[in-house]
């Protein structure tokens, strides 16, 4: 059977759950673990933004900042970017769960 | 940066494998598999990703979740694979990619040049107009008010003696250097009588600058010269 014919009887959004790479595929709790490691990754970033601008705040010293950052910093101050990856992060772990959560169910059925 | 790509998917082969159960249904004889790969597109393939695959059951009908592969799923999946090889096409970004950001950078550095050697050569040619000045050429020239605010204005060569230089101060004079390229060409806007000023002193490095007054207190610095109808400007 082609590809194409796959691609129109799986849906789209599940299209993952029969992606078999190796032994690892097996495991549902995998989902979980890049979700955290992606989750860390962003308040470890956001972590880091707020120091450098923290800093900037205290001692008056020049800081670069992107566009976005500068938008967000107007808005709500040294809180705000930091606040939207940390909560970027927990949507990402949520993501997480509910795709472990689906594969568990489904290893079990 | 934001590149806007697309994940594609490239087949390998597809094959019946009678020795399989499915895990599903329990039948055997009827798990058919596709080996895969991904790849980055973007306008041609960039880069390929890992290789997978998807099996299903002709019996029951249904694909088999990744999670409920079973070990010999695995050996015969690995087996496929065995035999299969990347296209080099695939890797074409890998290539072509640094190859166009190569190019690109070049260009650009190619262009700043080009836009520096240029400026260089007006500068250049506007110290040499300072050098060397000419009757009826105006400068276009930023000084300071006594209250050391800066002042935007002309000086147009009267004459020049020696190491002295003669200049006419222009009823024209700006706050702000808004309009400051509309250069007052008519004679009536040039104040009588001139002032002297000393020539730059090119050893001291700053050959664009006029002082005047007592231990040359004041000065007005060169940012562009009119002559014969056309404004040189240094930047
Ligand atoms: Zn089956």
């Amino acid at each position: 059977m082609a590809f194409d014919e796959h691609l129109q009887r799986i849906p789209k959004a599940n299209w993952t759950d029969y992606e078999y790479v190796n032994k690892g595929s097996r495991q549902p709790v995998r989902v979980l673990v890049y979700a955290v490691l992606f989750a860390l990754a962003m308040w470890a970033f956001a972590l880091w933004r707020w120091y450098d601008m923290d800093r900037s705040e205290q001692t008056g010293s020049e800081l670069s900042i992107t566009p976005l950052e500068w938008g967000l910093y107007k808005l709500g101050g040294k809180w705000a970017l930091p606040l939207l990856f940390a909560l970027c992060g927990a949507f990402f772990i949520w993501l997480g769960f509910r795709g472990y959560a689906r594969l568990k169910k489904m290893k079990e059925s | 940066m934001f590149y806007y790509y697309q994940l594609r998917n490239h087949h390998y082969k597809t094959e019946a494998l009678p020795l399989l159960l499915c895990p599903l249904c329990l039948h055997a004889g009827s798990v058919s598999m596709s080996v895969m790969q991904k790849y980055y597109w973007l306008a041609g393939p960039l880069a390929p990703s890992s290789r997978y695959a998807i099996a299903w059951c002709e019996h029951c009908g249904n694909y088999i979740p990744k999670v409920k592969w079973s070990d010999e799923m695995d050996l015969f999946y690995n087996h496929l694979k065995k035999g299969t090889s990347t296209p080099p096409r695939l890797y074409l970004g890998l290539w072509v990619m640094p190859l166009l950001t190569a190019a690109f950078v070049g260009v650009l550095l190619l262009a700043i040049n080009v836009s520096n050697s240029r400026s260089q050569s007006r500068a250049a040619a506007v110290t040499d107009a300072v050098m060397h000045p000419q009757p009826g050429t105006i400068f276009q020239v930023v000084t300071t008010t006594d209250s050391n605010t800066p002042l935007y204005t002309y000086f147009k060569v009267d004459h020049a003696a020696g190491d002295s230089l003669y200049l006419l101060p222009c009823n024209v004079q700006r706050t702000d250097a808004m309009d400051w390229d509309d250069v007052p060409t008519a004679a009536g806007s040039y104040i009588q009588p001139p002032f002297v000023v000393s020539l730059p002193d090119t050893a001291g490095g700053s050959s664009d600058m006029f002082t005047w007054g007592s231990q040359g207190h004041k000065y007005a610095i060169v940012e562009g010269v009119w002559t014969e109808g056309k404004l040189l400007k240094k930047y």
